[in-house]
């Protein structure tokens, strides 16, 4: 339960000692990229059009921007689950999918899917040993993930009978199984209830505290929640990035700035 | 490799529901497609004309190809389309390796199944005069073994291919070739692609595995190779492929 949850270490000291390493010259850059979604008999969709990007270690940025952007696709070239038709991408200096099978990332889909048959224990089982961990190790840290985000109660249930807000919550417990120093965040308020905002939020700062150089992306459409949660805000629309501030916590200013900035570019 | 190694009994233990059908299915229509094929075929062809273990295990073999796409289903698709591809794909892990892994589960899946069906159906036919005698348990094995490698290989290519799921990748592997033969006035085009692609000597390894000639089978060896290149183009593009994650 969430209850005693705010004590429970993120991080084994192994796990911590790695982040701080890799930590000093982490860096995502994209210099040109462009993808485009072939569709059968009607006109291709370029969700990223020659985009240029460039994210210091330890940031903690908001991509913003309307539906069909581009986000979830730039979520996906950084983790490596696509290959963009041009341009260049580096993480950490390694192409996504070599940086992926080195290091991993942290990725929480806008839509997070569950093997139906699972449970949510056997699900994070099997992620948990896809992270590294074996033998008792293996439901320490589940059952760890699994407090976090409130869920050791719901822990057999299966996967297929989770509502979007619980399905959204496994999907950050599987976040939480050995945090990455890379997190990508698509989406992650939606269907959280107010409560497991401001959990959300709590968790965010102390992955910030146990590894000052983690880098995060977080996109949302819900500006002012993004405004609290991260330092800097990058704009896209049609696939490029059109506006890059700093966000300063203050919630309505983002909100004014992101709204003009798409209503000169025609995104609204 | 090594949490691949870790998972391993866990993909098998997920498979166990379908082990468990497939073998129920395997079983339940061994006894009357033998009756049916004793009574003969329109075109003439009779089963029973081959008495013993070589009609039963010709068909225990064809159910197993028919069995193995449906145990495949999981490898790919569980992956992208229905499952957790993003979550399983953004850990620290080989892409091969974990394809590799999942297509091992369905093997030995199979392989449960052919050497369960085969015991059974020795048991019953020694203890009660039952379906067909003397399939061998070690040709079993090895007839789950070429039953995977191809048709599951296939399968897993096709999946990746197509980008659908195994069941449907199944269906198409089961359903053109019944379409070439049905459609087309000649089974010559068949026999062209059955050249080709080993088909026969599938069939053939399978079956005289099962009857215990493993040895004596060049076959076995010929379409173990053929299996494995299929399976590593599959690998290959399955591993290619991206991955769906939203918009």
């Amino acid at each position: 339960m969430m209850v005693g949850a705010e004590s429970l270490p993120l991080l084994s000291s192994v796990d911590g000692r790695q982040c701080q390493h890799v930590a000093r010259n982490p860096l995502i850059e994209l210099s040109g990229v462009s993808k485009a979604y072939r569709r059968r008999k009607r006109q291709p969709v370029h969700a990223l059009a020659a985009l240029d990007l460039r994210i210091e270690a330890g940031s903690t940025i908001a991509v913003v921007g309307p539906n069909g952007a581009g986000k979830s696709t730039l979520f996906a070239v950084l983790a490596g689950l696509i290959q963009p038709d041009r341009g260049r991408t580096l993480v950490h200096g390694l192409a996504p999918v070599a940086y992926v099978r080195s290091r991993g990332i942290g990725l929480l889909p806008d839509r997070v899917r569950l093997p139906a048959r699972l449970t949510v224990r056997e699900v994070l089982v099997r992620l948990a040993i896809l992270d590294g961990y074996s033998g008792a190790a293996i439901p320490r840290s589940v059952d760890r993930a699994l407090d976090h985000v409130g869920l050791r109660e719901r822990a057999s249930d299966r996967c297929d009978g989770l509502s979007h807000g619980l399905r959204q919550r496994v999907g950050i417990a599987q976040l939480l199984l050995r945090p990455r120093e890379v997190l990508l965040l698509d989406e992650p308020l939606a269907g959280l209830d107010p409560v497991w905002r401001a959990r959300f939020r709590e968790l965010l700062a102390q992955l910030r505290r146990d590894s000052p150089g983690r880098t995060l992306l977080l996109s949302s459409h819900e500006l002012g929640e993004t405004a609290r949660l991260t330092e800097r805000a990058i704009v896209i629309d049609s696939g490029s990035v059109v506006d890059d501030f700093p966000t300063h916590g203050d919630s309505e200013a983002l909100e004014r700035r992101v709204l003009r900035v798409l209503k000169q570019v025609g995104g609204t | 490799m090594r949490s691949c190694a870790i998972l391993f009994p866990r993909l098998l233990r997920d498979r166990l529901p379908r082990i468990f059908v497939a073998t129920a299915l395997v079983l339940l229509l061994t006894s009357p497609l033998l009756r049916f094929g004793e009574s003969g075929f329109a075109d003439g062809y009779k089963a029973g004309g081959e008495p013993g273990a070589a009609s039963t295990a010709h068909l225990v073999g064809l159910l197993l190809a028919l069995v193995s796409p449906w145990l495949a289903e999981g490898v790919v698709s569980d992956l992208r389309r229905n499952g957790s591809g993003p979550l399983l794909l953004t850990r620290p892990i080989s892409r091969p390796a974990l394809y590799l892994v999942r297509w091992l589960a369905g093997l030995v899946s199979l392989t449960i199944v052919a050497l369960v069906a085969a015991t059974t159906i020795n048991v019953a036919w020694s203890t009660g005069g039952g379906i067909g005698p003397d399939l061998s348990l070690v040709g079993s094995i090895g007839a789950g073994f070429v039953t995977w490698v191809w048709v599951g290989s296939t399968v897993l290519l096709l999946s990746a291919v197509l980008d659908r799921g195994e069941a449907l990748a199944g269906a198409l592997l089961v359903a053109i070739p019944i379409a070439m033969t049905a459609v087309l006035p000649t089974a010559d085009l068949l026999a062209r692609a059955a050249r080709v692609l080993p088909v026969r000597p599938m069939l053939r390894a399978v079956r005289v595995s099962l009857a215990g000639n493993i040895p004596e089978q060049p076959a076995l060896l010929t379409t173990g190779c053929w299996g494995l290149v299929v399976l590593g183009i599959g690998l290959f593009v399955a591993c290619r492929r991206d991955w769906r994650v939203g918009d």
